[in-house]
């Protein structure tokens, strides 16, 4: 793994009068591409366990995580709320809000 | 769906990878398509009588329409969501780049040293300097531009290229990304039959991607393909070699040219002038009449002039110098094109300039019969949207005949 950098060197230009929705924009985009990516995962999941003749719903209401497994979730959810809110990460981007 | 790229060195993402890379280039469609022709009829319905009301007369040139254009709530959207949406490009490609970057590496190195697949050479030179147009702009907002190296041997900036053009261009460039290199080396053989280049040199190559389509379309003929940028280069080289294609990569700058005089019939470029500023335009455009054969063609793929197009067309297409982290784009787009060749030594009726349709997309045929008509302008040349044309010029060096 070689962390490569994620952010341009360029000033984020403030398109509206109100610089907040410039960064409202990002995080909706942002939320929006997150949310995608669950629907399009969720799915891939079911159709791929109704092919195999499993059905999932009542197995999902019924399930309660390990200790790990909330562990993997906090840990996942942390990186979710960072890519949402990354307009804001001042440190991590010259160009933040 | 996205294409995947046919070559050995295309990235494999997981399934959240993928689905983030297919959402951020339906956002890009949606964008060119829905939400720049929305902002069109935005400036034909609210703008442009604001500034008739205003000046009594439309405005006359592109910088007049984003000067209007700056205010309304539209452009607003339509900007913060592309700019947002350029970034994530890059973003949806770059972990899956860190991810695999030393596997790639050593794969890129063995197709590079694998003499039996294909000639084709790489030859690097570590005291180039990397020119600020490149070393200090993050041009396209790629994190770390084209240049920077972060492991030994590195093809990093290659590999993010590829895969987010892959992505930035919703497969309007080829299955390869190669439809430029396509669409002009065949113009170049189906409008002057009896014109056979023997040697070509491709400057500002990057990854190569429209390189390929010369060694492809002119099969005796040598390509040299060069760029300043050592791991772009490395991984182009690997890229050729993936698709058995001949191609000579060297680091250099196309400022200064070694190579010797009267030794190539055609040089070309595919959308680098812009990214340079103008003084390494007119630098390169002597280099390349000093390089060329007598009779030998330079041709440079690129965004049409300011001066031939519609206010508003001229505008939108200004748009990624202001906020794509290409300062040096209008300033090439205002020039007069011909008058540049001029400077650098080619003679005024010897100047070209055309517009071709996408040849990876229609038959040979369809293609064959545009190649006729004289080039005019609309509000497809050179716009990614579906139906683009490419525009291209430059000038023969003493052109014998047809």
């Amino acid at each position: 793994m070689t962390d490569l950098p994620l952010d341009s060197n360029a000033k984020r230009p403030q398109f509206f009068d109100n610089d907040s929705n410039d960064a409202l924009t990002s995080m909706m985009l942002e939320i929006m591409a997150e949310l995608w990516i669950v629907k399009e995962r969720v799915y891939v999941l079911e159709e791929v366990l109704s092919s195999q003749g499993q059905s999932v719903k009542q197995k999902v209401e019924a399930f309660t995580p390990t200790e790990a497994q909330i562990t993997q979730l906090e840990s996942q959810r942390s990186a979710f709320i960072s890519s949402v809110m990354r307009c804001l990460e001042k440190s991590k981007s010259k160009g933040a809000v | 769906m996205i294409n995947t790229l046919q070559h050995k060195m295309a990235l494999r993402p997981s399934q959240d990878e993928k689905s983030r890379q297919e959402f951020v280039s339906s956002l890009r469609g949606h964008i060119l398509v829905n939400m720049a022709s929305s902002m069109q009829q935005r400036y034909e319905e609210v703008v442009l009588p604001q500034f008739d009301v205003k000046n009594g007369r439309a405005p006359i040139n592109g910088a007049e329409v984003h000067k209007e254009m700056k205010s309304d709530l539209y452009f607003k959207f339509y900007s913060s969501v592309r700019y947002n949406a350029q970034e994530m490009v890059w973003r949806s490609v770059i972990p899956v780049v860190s991810r695999n970057l030393q596997e790639m590496v050593v794969k890129a190195a063995k197709l590079r040293d694998d003499e039996s697949s294909t000639k084709g050479s790489l030859t690097l030179n570590p005291n180039l300097k990397v020119p600020s147009n490149v070393a200090k702009i993050d041009v396209h907002l790629v994190p770390g531009s084209y240049h920077t190296e972060y492991i030994e041997n590195d093809i990093a900036a290659g590999a993010i290229y590829d895969n987010g053009l892959n992505i930035f261009s919703a497969n309007l460039m080829g299955r390869n990304l190669d439809d430029i290199g396509e669409s002009m080396a065949n113009y170049v053989r189906l409008k002057y039959p009896n014109f056979k280049p023997e040697k070509i040199l491709d400057c500002g190559c990057t990854i190569g991607h429209n390189s390929l389509p010369w060694a492809k379309t002119f099969i005796d003929a040598e390509v040299h393909a060069i760029d300043v940028s050592a791991p772009a280069l490395r991984y182009a080289s690997a890229r050729a070699k993936a698709q058995k294609t001949p191609i000579h990569f060297k680091q250099m700058n196309a400022t200064a040219l070694d190579y010797e005089d009267n030794s190539f019939d055609v040089v070309f470029t595919s959308m680098f002038l812009h990214e340079l500023p103008i003084k390494d335009i007119k630098a390169f455009l002597k280099e390349a009449y000093r390089v060329l054969k007598p009779s030998g063609l330079l041709l440079n793929m690129e965004l049409p002039p300011n001066d031939q197009m519609e206010p508003y067309d001229s505008f939108y297409l200004d748009w990624d110098c202001f906020y794509n982290n290409e300062p040096f784009y209008k300033t090439f787009r205002d020039q007069d094109y011909n008058q540049l060749c001029i400077n650098a030594g080619f003679d005024e009726k010897d100047f070209i300039q055309l517009t071709t349709p996408q040849f990876g997309y229609m038959t040979q045929a369809e293609f064959s019969s545009s190649i006729g008509s004289q080039s005019t302008f609309s509000d497809k040349t050179g716009r990614l949207t579906a139906g683009i044309e490419w525009f291209a010029f430059g000038a023969w060096k003493g052109k014998v005949d047809d």
